[in-house]
This record gives C-alpha cells, structure tokens and sequence, in this order.
C-alpha cells in the first residue's frame, strides 16, 4: 500500500487529527467501562482503576503505531514515528505500573492480589506480566548495550506485546469490576484483538501473504565507496509502487518468514519495475553481499517512510549527502530523468575521498537531464582538485542558502554528525523546519 | 538518539496527550 500523496511539508493540522484519534482510541477501555460503572468506591481506588484501563488502550495504540502499520507508517517517517512509539512506551509503561502502586496504596489488601498463597495462578500471571512489561522496556531501552540483535528483539518485542495484550485483557476481565456485562466484555475483546491482529499481521501475515510476491536478483554491482547495488526484479507480480526517497525491508535467500529482515533506502527510478538498493558495507549482513548470486530469490516489505520530495516541480530541492545517504536522493534523480521533470536541485555531497564518491559519473550524466548543481565536498582531495574540502560547513550552508531561492524543500542523509549540523544551521538561518525532511534509522 | 527539532515537537506532543489522559482518568474517577 502507498501512502496518498500529501503535500511536501509537515502539517500541523494532520499532527492534531493522529494525536486526537489515538488519544480517543486509548480511552476506548474507559468509554466502554462508563456506561455500566457500578457505584465509586474511594478517589484513589478508581484512579487506580482508571489507570489499568487506560494502560490497556495505550496498548493497543502502541500496537498502531509500531512502525510497520502500513496505512500510518508512510505518513509520518518511520522514524518519527518510532520516536512518538518510544516515548509512548515509556510513559505508558509508567502509567500501567502506575496502576497497581495507586491501588496498593489505596487498598494495601489489594496485596492479596499479587500473593501466590491467595491465588498462585493469579498472582503468577500479574508477576508475569509485570515481568513482561519490564523485560518490553529495558530490551527496547537497551537493546545494543544487552547485546540483542535486532531480529531477536523484534520477536521478543512482538512476543511480549502480544503477552501483556492478552494478559492485561484477561486481568481486566477477570477482575471484572467495570467490564461485568456481556456487551462490555464483546467490546474490550474486539478492541484488544484489534491491536493483537496488527502485531500478528506485521509479524506473520504479511510476510506470509508476500510469499506471493518473490524478487529475483538479477545482478550485484560493485560500487566506488564500498558499495554494492543489487537489482531486484519482481517475479510474477507488478513489483512495488514506491515514492522515491522511501525504504523497504528486505530479505535475501530465505523464507519470507525469515526474521532476517534489512531496511535499505530504494536507490532506482521508481518509473521501472526492477528495483535497486545500494548498501556499503558496515556489517556481517552488508559484507556477504558481494557473494549474493544472481539468481537467488529476494523478498521486499515496504515501501516506508516520509522521506519525500515536495510533488510540485516549482518547489527547488535543497539536499546534503554524506556518503551512502546519498541513495534516497538518487532514487528522486532517477525518477525525475526518468520522467522528464526538470527542478532546480542543489546537492552538496560528502565524501572522504574522491575514490569514495559513490555514484560519481552517474551524478555527471544525470546534469544533462536534469537541473542539477552537485557540490562535491572532499575531506581528502586529490592533487589539483578545485572543489570544496574538509567538513560540510555552516558557512558553505550559509553561502548555498543565500543563493538557492524559495520555494524549496530542504533534505538531509547521512552519518549523525552531519545532519546534526545541517538542520541546525539550517535551521538558525531561518529554513521552515516543517521543509526539512531527514530519515535517522537508529532508534532501537 | 538526538533530539532534533521535529522529535522534540514529537515529544511535547506525547507528553501533552498523555497529560490530557491523565486528567480524564482523574475526572472518571471523581465522577461519584
């Protein structure tokens, strides 16, 4: 599915539309334990209460907005999205511990609760949830300090989300204080199966379903810079409809259950059916790539992301790249030859070297169909060279700001210390931050 | 993770909607 088209900046209003929805979603559990609320016992005993219930809509929510949800994810960034997903989670999680501390100290027999001399599957279920929930944030906190890869993490994470949905959704039920009628308890199961249907599916169904949807990998470049490119083509289907700019997760030479899943950015045109990644090579699954065989089979989740330009051609495009950040934005270049669209686009593009410039003489040709000004930024030039040197600096921003016209969109890939720099020295000259797009991939 | 501009917004945002959440539970409660 693609995200529809929505203009070329943040927008204030979309931003108080989502946050009001999962603010009214959340509060689901409430709105169905009101109408039939037996009689208030103290304040804080149904603060407590309340709390639970909220905690239980939170879930759900936090099942929405997971990042993989196709018909939200695109609309926002994966990134941003997985920001507003981790903080949520962080204050949800404080909301439903919250929960028990308000109703222990409101009602300390409350305790029996939790001692498995009451009732030991009782009390064993609430310590396991617990145990769930603490276990959900430190592995989400802390996952490169635990030594977690991200595929187990992502089946834990799935795992227990999925454990506290069903468990909190059985406390609540079993405790049954509001939710006693039988229409009450329809309710809270639909609600709750609704945020277990988007864990299962983005785990299980989809991959399940995209086993209908194999890719071929048709050939494997090698690229200046340590890169390699694979071309992909779809087999049997129409391939993927994507927005240049966009990511997809791939998986290479297994089953498209395979947890083994890689987020590239699509670095061809998105007027062809074959598609392309190109990935430098930094970790034990990018290393292997150069020994990929034509031939072997691929499969592809996406596309994602906001990283997009703005569709209106008379709106100039502004973007920094540092090395293999440079690939989103060579998707939009390809796109834009590929459709004749000329637009006034500036590129400064970073590199160590100049044998490091990825995608160097494609850059050249790609001038003559486009409007296109390159600004090559070495930190080690070779002898003779004329262009910029060192660092992308705020005084070179500064000096491409001055002549690049509005109305323009400003975007930015690369390592952490260039962007940081990028957006806030555009930012201190006055750039909209609402026309600034940038992709950060490392949230968990 | 870095803070930047949009995430910070993003932040407030949660923040303000958890805020909001709260003195809804806080209202449920004191409906009696």
């Amino acid at each position: 599915m693609t995200a529809p088209i929505h203009g070329g900046s943040y927008r204030w209003r979309s931003a108080i539309f989502w946050l009001a929805l999962l603010g009214g979603a959340s509060l689901i559990p409430l709105l169905i334990a009101l109408p039939a609320a037996p009689p208030a016992r103290g304040y804080w005993l149904e603060v407590g209460a309340g709390l639970g219930l909220l905690g239980l809509g939170l879930m759900v929510v936090q099942a929405v907005t997971s990042g993989r949800t196709t018909c939200v994810a695109p609309q926002f960034g994966a990134d941003n999205l997985l920001h507003f997903h981790r903080h949520l989670g962080l204050l949800a999680t404080a909301l439903v511990l919250a929960h028990p501390i308000t109703l222990l100290l409101a009602e300390p027999s409350f305790l029996r609760y939790l001692d498995p001399r009451s009732d030991w599957l009782r009390a064993l279920s609430l310590w396991a949830l617990l145990g769930a929930l603490l276990l959900l944030t430190i592995s989400s906190l802390w996952r490169q300090r635990l030594g977690l890869s991200y595929e187990v993490w992502r089946l834990l994470h799935g795992g227990l989300a999925a454990f506290l949905l069903v468990g909190g959704l059985g406390h609540a039920l079993m405790v049954g204080h509001y939710l006693h009628q039988f229409w009450q308890q329809a309710l809270i199961v639909a609600w709750i199966g609704l945020g277990l249907v988007l864990i299962v599916a983005s785990r299980l169904v989809r991959p399940w379903l995209n086993r209908r949807r194999p890719w071929e990998v048709v050939a494997l470049e090698r690229e200046r810079g340590d890169c390699w490119t694979l071309r992909l083509k779809p087999l049997g289907h129409a391939g993927l409809k994507f927005r240049p700019g966009q990511f997809a997760w791939f998986t290479l030479d297994e089953s498209p259950m395979s947890m083994q899943q890689h987020p590239f950015s699509l670095s061809g045109s998105a007027e062809r059916s074959e598609i392309r990644f190109t990935a430098s090579v930094v970790g034990d699954f990018t290393a292997s790539l150069g020994e990929v065989e034509p031939g072997t089979r691929a499969w592809v989740e996406g596309p994602m992301g906001s990283f997009k330009a703005d569709p209106d051609p008379e709106v100039g495009l502004f973007m920094v790249a540092g090395g293999i950040g440079i690939t989103p934005m060579l998707s939009m270049l390809r796109t834009w030859r590929d459709r004749g669209e000329r637009r006034r686009i500036l590129l400064i593009y970073a590199n160590p070297t100049l044998a490091d410039v990825t995608f160097h003489d494609e850059l050249e040709q790609l001038k003559a169909g486009l409007d296109l000004e390159v600004i090559h930024v070495l930190e080690e030039p070779p002898e003779g060279w004329t262009g910029a040197t060192g660092q992308v600096d705020a005084e070179l921003l500064r000096a491409c700001l001055e002549r690049f016209a509005e109305p323009a969109q400003y975007l930015c890939c690369g390592p952490e210390p260039l962007m940081d720099l990028v957006e806030s020295t555009w930012r201190r000259r006055g750039v909209d931050w609402r026309r600034v797009y940038t992709e950060r991939f490392e949230v968990v | 993770m870095k803070h930047y501009r949009l995430h910070k917004h993003i932040q407030r945002a949660v923040e303000l909607l958890v805020l909001v959440l709260i003195l809804l539970v806080l209202l449920f409660a004191g409906r009696a």
